[in-house]
C-alpha cells in the first residue's frame, strides 16, 4: 500500500512540475528550468531493488506528455531515455549520490539540447543552454531533498 | 490501523493526481495570476506617479483606438479564435500548442495573430485537434520587415527578445518606430511591434530590439488567419 501511495504521490508531484514547466512559472530572463528532469532524475539514484515503480512513473509521465506536448514527443522521449541511462551508468560516476546527481543534472541538460538539436535540426543557443544548466543546478538541492524526504524514498 | 492510514494516503495521492491532470488549465491560470501578483510589486507602475501616468496614457490610447477603428476598414480576412493549449516546455524555443487542428481546417503556414492587427507567428504543424504555432520569439524565425515611416528594410530574427538586423547604418530610425512585415508568406504590412533599443557596434549595419505590445507568457488566446492562401 505504501508503495502505491508513494507512486501516486510521486506522480502528482511530477504532474505539478509539468504544469509549472508548461506555463514557465519559474522562468527567469527567458530561461525555463527543466523541472521534469529535476523531478525524475532522483529516481535513477534512489531506486536500488525495484525497477518497476520507476518504469511505471516514467510511463505515466510519457503518456501525459504525449498528450500535453504532442509536437515534442521525440524530445520528451530523449529526456526520459537520458534519465533512464543514469540508472545503469551511475556506477561509473564518483559513488557519492549527491555529487553524482549534480553531475548528471549538468551533463543531461547539455546532452539533451545537443542531441535534441541534432534530431530536430533546431539552432542551439549556448547562452540559454548553459543558463538553464546553471538554473537547474541551483534548484537541484531542493529537488534532491524533496525526492529523498517526501516522495521516492520508499519506491 | 496502519493499513487504513496507508489506504487513505494512497487515495488522497490518487485524487490529487487526478485533480492536477483534469484541472491543469484552471490551476495554471491561478498560478499565473499569483505570479503576476507577486511580480506586480516589483513593477515600476506600482508607484502612484507611474500609475497616474499610465492611466492618462491609457485614456489617450483608447481615444486614438476609437478614431482608428472609425477610419480603418475591417480586415478582408477571416480569423479563427484558438486557445493556447500548452507551451513549449524547454528553454531553447518558444512554440505554442493551440486547441484547433486539421478538424477545424487549420493548415501549416497559416498566419497567427495576437489580435487582428498584431502578427505573432504562423502554424508550423497540425494534428487532428491541435496545432503547433511557431512565433517571432523562436530562434529559427526570420522574416523581412520595414521600419517606421521611412520604410527602412531589415531582417527580423526571432529569439527571447526578437532583433532587427541588417539595418543600414545611415537609416533614420528611432526608438518607438513601428515595425511591419513584408515577408510574402505572411500578410503584407501587418504590425509586429516597435523599436525598443538601437545598437551601433561599429559595423556597417545597425541592430535594434523589438518591443511587442503584449507579454508572450500572458497569451491565452490567439487568432489564426484561415484564408490567407486564397488572397495570396
Amino acid at each position: 500500500m505504501k508503495l502505491l501511495s508513494n507512486f501516486w504521490g510521486g506522480g502528482a508531484f511530477l504532474v505539478f512540475l509539468m504544469i509549472l514547466q508548461d506555463h514557465r512559472l519559474l522562468s527567469f530572463a527567458g530561461i525555463n528550468p527543466n523541472l521534469l528532469l529535476l523531478g525524475i532524475l532522483p529516481l535513477g539514484f534512489l531506486n536500488k531493488k525495484n525497477l518497476w515503480p520507476t518504469v511505471g512513473l516514467f510511463l505515466v509521465i510519457l503518456g501525459l506528455s504525449f498528450f500535453w506536448w504532442p509536437f515534442w514527443r521525440l524530445k520528451i522521449l530523449l529526456l526520459l531515455l537520458l534519465v533512464f541511462l543514469v540508472y545503469f551508468l551511475k556506477k561509473f560516476l564518483t559513488g557519492h549520490p549527491w555529487l553524482d546527481f549534480l553531475i548528471a543534472v549538468l551533463v543531461i541538460t547539455v546532452l539533451f539540447y545537443l542531441l535534441g538539436g541534432f534530431l530536430t535540426g533546431n539552432q542551439l543557443s549556448w547562452d540559454l543552454i548553459f543558463g538553464e544548466a546553471a538554473y537547474n543546478l541551483i534548484l537541484a538541492p531542493l529537488f534532491w531533498w524533496l525526492a529523498q524526504n517526501l516522495f521516492y524514498e520508499k519506491i | 490501523m496502519k493499513l487504513l492510514r496507508s489506504f487513505f494516503l494512497t487515495l488522497l495521492c490518487l485524487v490529487v493526481f487526478i485533480v492536477l491532470v483534469v484541472y491543469r488549465q484552471n490551476l495554471a491560470q491561478y498560478f499565473v495570476a499569483f505570479k503576476n501578483f507577486i511580480s506586480g510589486f516589483f513593477d515600476q507602475a506600482f508607484s502612484e506617479q507611474a500609475f497616474q501616468e499610465l492611466k492618462l496614457e491609457n485614456q489617450i490610447l483608447k481615444l486614438e483606438l476609437e478614431n482608428l477603428k472609425k477610419s480603418v476598414s475591417t480586415s478582408p480576412y477571416h480569423f479563427k479564435r484558438a486557445e493556447v493549449f500548452s507551451n513549449y516546455p524547454f528553454s531553447d524555443n518558444l512554440f505554442l500548442v493551440l486547441n484547433v487542428g486539421q478538424n477545424q481546417g487549420i493548415k501549416a503556414g497559416m498566419p497567427v495573430f495576437v489580435s487582428e492587427n498584431i502578427l505573432l507567428g504562423k502554424i508550423k504543424d497540425t494534428k487532428r485537434a491541435l496545432s503547433e504555432a511557431e512565433t517571432i520569439f523562436s530562434p529559427d524565425w526570420k522574416e523581412s520587415v520595414i521600419i517606421g515611416p521611412e520604410k527602412i528594410k531589415a531582417v527580423l530574427k526571432g529569439g527571447g527578445v526578437p532583433t532587427l538586423e541588417l539595418i543600414p547604418e545611415e537609416a533614420k530610425i528611432k526608438t518607438g518606430d513601428s515595425v511591419f512585415n513584408i515577408s510574402p508568406d505572411l500578410p503584407y504590412g501587418v504590425f509586429l511591434g516597435t523599436i525598443d533599443k538601437i545598437e551601433n557596434s561599429g559595423e556597417p549595419w545597425l541592430k535594434a530590439f523589438l518591443k511587442t505590445p503584449y507579454d508572450f507568457h500572458d497569451l491565452n488566446q490567439v487568432l489564426i488567419m484561415t484564408d490567407y492562401e486564397t488572397f495570396k
